[in-house]
């Protein structure tokens, strides 16, 4: 996996450069991250909790020395929380300087994309869910949201 | 533009370490400690600043560094008296220059204003100085210091600047002798074409003597027509040269027959001799001569600049000479030699400063290659854990040669986990000598007088600690002096000498920095800061508070004691501030007041942020670290000595003392019952205020050295938690903030422990 790449709103201004997407599963709906924000793609380990996290926050684990923070995407759209199981798999992503994880319950496919293909959140979709989810594509019959990495992870007001 | 800009970001960290030189230079004279070495250093710094600046470009820089060069010089030859006026002057002249680089460095403007009043200010000390001595008449020293600004690096080149063969800082020094020549030098395309350069030609010119060079570009045409490989500059070079002129003709030996040359004799003429448009730096460059044990060094570095000889000149006393010769590369432009020459002379200053105890061999390191080592290194102890420990879970047996060798392991990784901390320890005193100015300032501000006195400023401790202790020790010096010191009269009237002294001192501890802030002023007045923080509602009105607890209540939130706001302190922001950024660095800071006498703030903080002893307890299912240093014992209690305090508070008794228990598991969140206080281990530890109180966990794991490593950086900041580590395991560990997780659990109402409250959020 490409690690140096140039950022997901460079390519945005042409209609017609496609991008590649990596999509999962969290129970029965897919959706999908930008590759190029992706860095890579592990197996689930048990995370270390932090107290007085969010619930969607799983916990932190070791990811060679750094310390990852878990974010269960499920909870975190206002699903029921994934109970992490050995086939269940974390997704890590880079937004800006940050690097968290992403629990899903498994990874299906790449997809290759032009950005007409991509439809507004349609507008019935709860606050939640326009938070997260950038867009929607109809992919051979399925629907499939691309997720908005940006706000995945609590705000902290900056450390006094 | 890359490479110019690293250049730049030589020069102005070179500045950095010449400005700290040149203070602590002035200090000591101001002090009576100083020797001609002193003097000379001080003289050093200002020259090397403002040859750099040279180079750059930096006219005003230039100019300042100039003037105050000049008045330098005077008291360098023993003209000008180191009178405490004239040291003060030039203690604000250094803060001025130090403004002029910063400005320089970031863009913005200094105080021209004021800079221009120093400059008369210094101007006038030179003409003092030069009035009692009749040959050098003072018109002629402002003359030449108002010309300064034009020949520092005029070299006749203004024409010439789109070409990079920028040959500014060699103009000015050099060895300069009775024979004149006026040598015209243009090199032809053949020349070229065999590999000399024009540049080393000129160079080993500059090695000769004293030289000018002027370059004429009329030939050059214009771009379209320009012939890449062609020969278009002429070189007139004014040499002055104790040689005769056979040397100099040695010089153009190999390109004699590849270029047309005219070596002519002149007699001394008013133009093109930097002595006499200088006066100053004809006295210097006399000195130099008349010094004959410096004249090897001078002669060999003056080839390349003109910070070269001075440099040479320090390092006299220094067994290898060779050092200065080295210190130019050859035959690169100019200006990168200008600043591995003002890096070679910053070096200097350094051994110079460490004294006769042997000059310490240093080099640069980019911090993020040290960081990333310690990284490195962190994993390597991890790792080297992790690996004995399933070894040993595997059934390897403890007295195996295997183990023996886990164990040598062992011991040497945590060597070099030592000794690559040690890379970033650095002595405090690069926070130390920013203070002096500080206290000046302070001192004018506030009309008292102060006296600074600095211990220990060798002790070492790692970079980031070092770059955040700077600004609470800022504020703790600018209360002891708003706040803590008497104005004069106050002073005489209480039989104290007029002038107040402020005592920073440095100290290693039990495996900790100590710095103390000591005052000898008239200590808390403690009746008017309980008065304020009942009136602030700080405190209840009836509290009953030790002497000790009501010194504290300043480091509360929103507690000021000064009675109208200054420039200086006593904006609202105070000592919670410096508390709370003490706390953010693992440290403590605690304050011993004595009415009359003064009082001592002491701040104790980790050697480094990098690793941390600690304890490993079990709380829940989970395993966390408690840092070793807020540890003071821990124990069993008996349910007898669980006292319920009403609601879900609990006390422990320990000996004679009753003392809150912290359900940690439950402040935590890790589990919403109230664990059974019999079945676990409770663990006392102190908080800054000396406060001390019982942590519960369920059990104790062992006591280890851990990485620690920052939660913020991916996450954010987490309440109760101080960062993360990785244990053996693997796993991530999280690291207790003692304090906050102390001061979370007192119950509300508490008034000393609300403050705390909000100070640990």
């Amino acid at each position: 996996m490409t690690t140096v790449s140039p950022p997901l709103n460079d390519n945005r201004s042409d209609p017609r450069s496609a991008r590649e997407l990596i999509a999962f599963c969290i129970g029965e709906q897919e959706f999908c991250v930008d590759i190029m924000s992706v860095r890579e793609i592990r197996g689930w380990t048990q995370a270390t909790p932090l107290p007085h996290a969010p619930s969607y926050v799983n916990g932190v684990i070791n990811l060679r020395g750094a310390v990852l923070p878990i974010v269960d995407l499920a909870a975190r759209l206002g699903f029921p929380r994934t109970v992490p199981t050995a086939r269940s798999v974390i997704i890590v992503v880079r937004v800006e300087l940050q690097l968290f994880g992403l629990l899903v319950d498994a990874v299906s496919d790449i997809l290759t994309i032009t950005d007409e293909l991509l439809q507004p959140t349609p507008d019935l979709a709860s606050d939640l869910a326009k938070t997260f989810v950038r867009g929607v594509m109809a992919i051979e019959g399925r629907m499939i949201s691309l997720i908005a990495t940006d706000n995945v992870l609590p705000q902290f007001q900056s450390a006094a | 533009m890359d490479a110019m800009a690293e250049i730049r970001q030589t020069f102005f960290e070179e500045c950095a370490e010449q400005l700290a030189e040149l203070e602590a230079g002035l200090l000591a004279i101001e002090n009576g400690e100083a020797d001609s070495d002193t003097v000379n250093a001080v003289f050093r710094a200002v020259h090397s600043i403002k040859g750099g600046a040279g180079a750059f470009c930096l006219d005003d820089l230039v100019h300042f560094a100039h003037v105050f060069e000049t008045t330098l010089d005077e008291m360098r030859s023993g003209r000008l008296d180191s009178s405490e006026k004239v040291v003060k002057i030039m203690l604000r002249s250094a803060d001025a220059l130090a403004d002029l680089v910063t400005a320089a460095r970031d863009g913005g403007t200094a105080d021209a204003e004021r800079n221009a009043g120093l400059i008369d200010e210094l101007k006038g000390l030179v003409a003092l100085a030069k009035g009692e001595e009749p040959p050098a008449p003072s018109a002629a020293a402002t003359a030449g210091a108002g010309a300064a600004d034009g020949p520092v690096y005029d070299d006749g080149m203004g024409d010439f600047d789109f070409t990079p063969v920028a040959v500014d800082l060699s103009d000015l020094m050099g060895i300069g002798g009775d024979n004149k020549f006026r040598i015209v030098f243009k090199p032809s395309p053949r020349m070229y074409a065999k590999a000399n350069e024009a540049n080393r030609v000129l160079r080993d010119v500059y090695a000769l003597g004293e030289a000018k060079v002027s370059c004429n570009t009329a030939e050059v045409p214009l771009l379209t027509a320009i012939d890449p490989e062609g020969a278009y500059l002429t070189f007139t070079i004014e040499l002055s040269t104790a040689e005769p002129e056979e040397k100099v003709r040695e010089v153009f030996e190999f390109v004699e027959f590849d270029c047309d040359l005219s070596i002519e004799a002149i007699d001394d003429g008013p133009d093109g001799d930097i002595e006499a448009d200088d006066p100053d730096i004809a006295e210097i460059l006399a000195r130099i001569r008349a010094e004959p044990d410096a004249e090897p060094a001078p002669a060999q570095a003056g080839k390349a600049d003109e910070e070269a000889p001075v440099a040479a000149k320090a390092s006299q006393p220094e067994p290898e000479p060779e050092q200065a010769k080295a210190a130019p590369p050859p035959a690169k432009p100019a200006a990168p030699s200008a600043a591995a020459a003002a890096k070679a002379d910053a070096g200097g200053d350094g051994k110079g400063g460490a004294g006769a105890g042997g000059a310490a061999q240093t080099i640069r390191v980019d911090l993020e290659r040290v960081d990333r080592l310690i990284d490195l290194v962190g994993e390597l102890v991890i790792h080297q854990v992790m690996l004995s420990q399933r070894a040993y879970q595997a059934g390897l047996a403890r007295a195996s040669d295997v183990a023996v060798g886990f164990d040598e392991l062992e011991q040497l990784t945590r060597e070099i986990q030592d000794s690559v901390m040690a890379i970033r320890a650095q002595p405090v005193k690069s926070v130390f000598q920013r203070l002096p100015r500080l206290v000046r300032e302070v001192a004018d501000i506030s009309g008292k007088q102060v006296r600074l006195v600095t211990e220990g400023e060798w002790t070492e401790v790692d970079k980031t600690v070092i770059e955040r202790l700077a600004d609470p020790l800022t504020h703790m010096i600018r209360n002891a002096i708003d706040h803590g010191l008497e104005k004069p009269e106050e002073r005489l009237a209480g039989g104290k000498p007029e002038e107040g002294v402020v005592r920073v001192a440095a100290m290693h501890r039990s495996g900790r920095i100590v710095i103390e802030i000591s005052d000898d002023g008239a200590g808390i007045n403690r009746k008017r800061v309980k008065e304020i923080a009942i009136k602030k509602g700080l405190v209840p009105a009836e509290a009953n508070l030790s002497d000790e607890e009501t010194d504290n209540l300043i480091f509360l939130p929103g507690f000021s004691t000064a009675d109208k706001i200054s420039s200086l302190s006593g904006r609202g922001v105070g000592m919670d501030v410096v508390k709370r950024s003490i706390q953010a660095l693992g440290g403590r800071v605690s304050i011993t007041s004595r009415p009359g006498k003064g009082s001592t703030f002491t701040m104790s903080l980790p050697l480094t942020l990098a690793v941390l002893d600690g304890m490993i307890v079990s709380v829940g299912d989970q395993t966390v670290v408690v840092p070793l240093t807020a540890i003071i014992e821990t124990l069993q209690p008996k349910a007898s000595e669980v006292k319920s305090f009403g609601g879900d508070a609990r006390l422990v008794q320990v000996r004679d003392t009753f003392m809150p228990l912290v359900d940690v598991a439950r402040e935590l969140g890790y589990s919403h019952e109230l664990a059974s206080a019999t079945g676990g281990v409770a663990i006392l530890v102190e908080a800054e205020n000396g406060a001390r109180s019982a942590l519960l966990v369920d059990g104790i794991q062992g006591q280890r050295q851990v990485v620690i490593k920052s939660l913020e950086a991916n996450y954010g900041r987490v309440p109760g938690i101080a960062a993360a580590t990785i244990l053996g395991d693997g796993r991530v560990a999280l690291i207790l903030d003692v304090d906050a997780v102390v001061a979370t659990s007192r119950v509300e109402g508490n008034f000393f422990n609300s403050g705390m409250k909000h100070a640990a959020e």
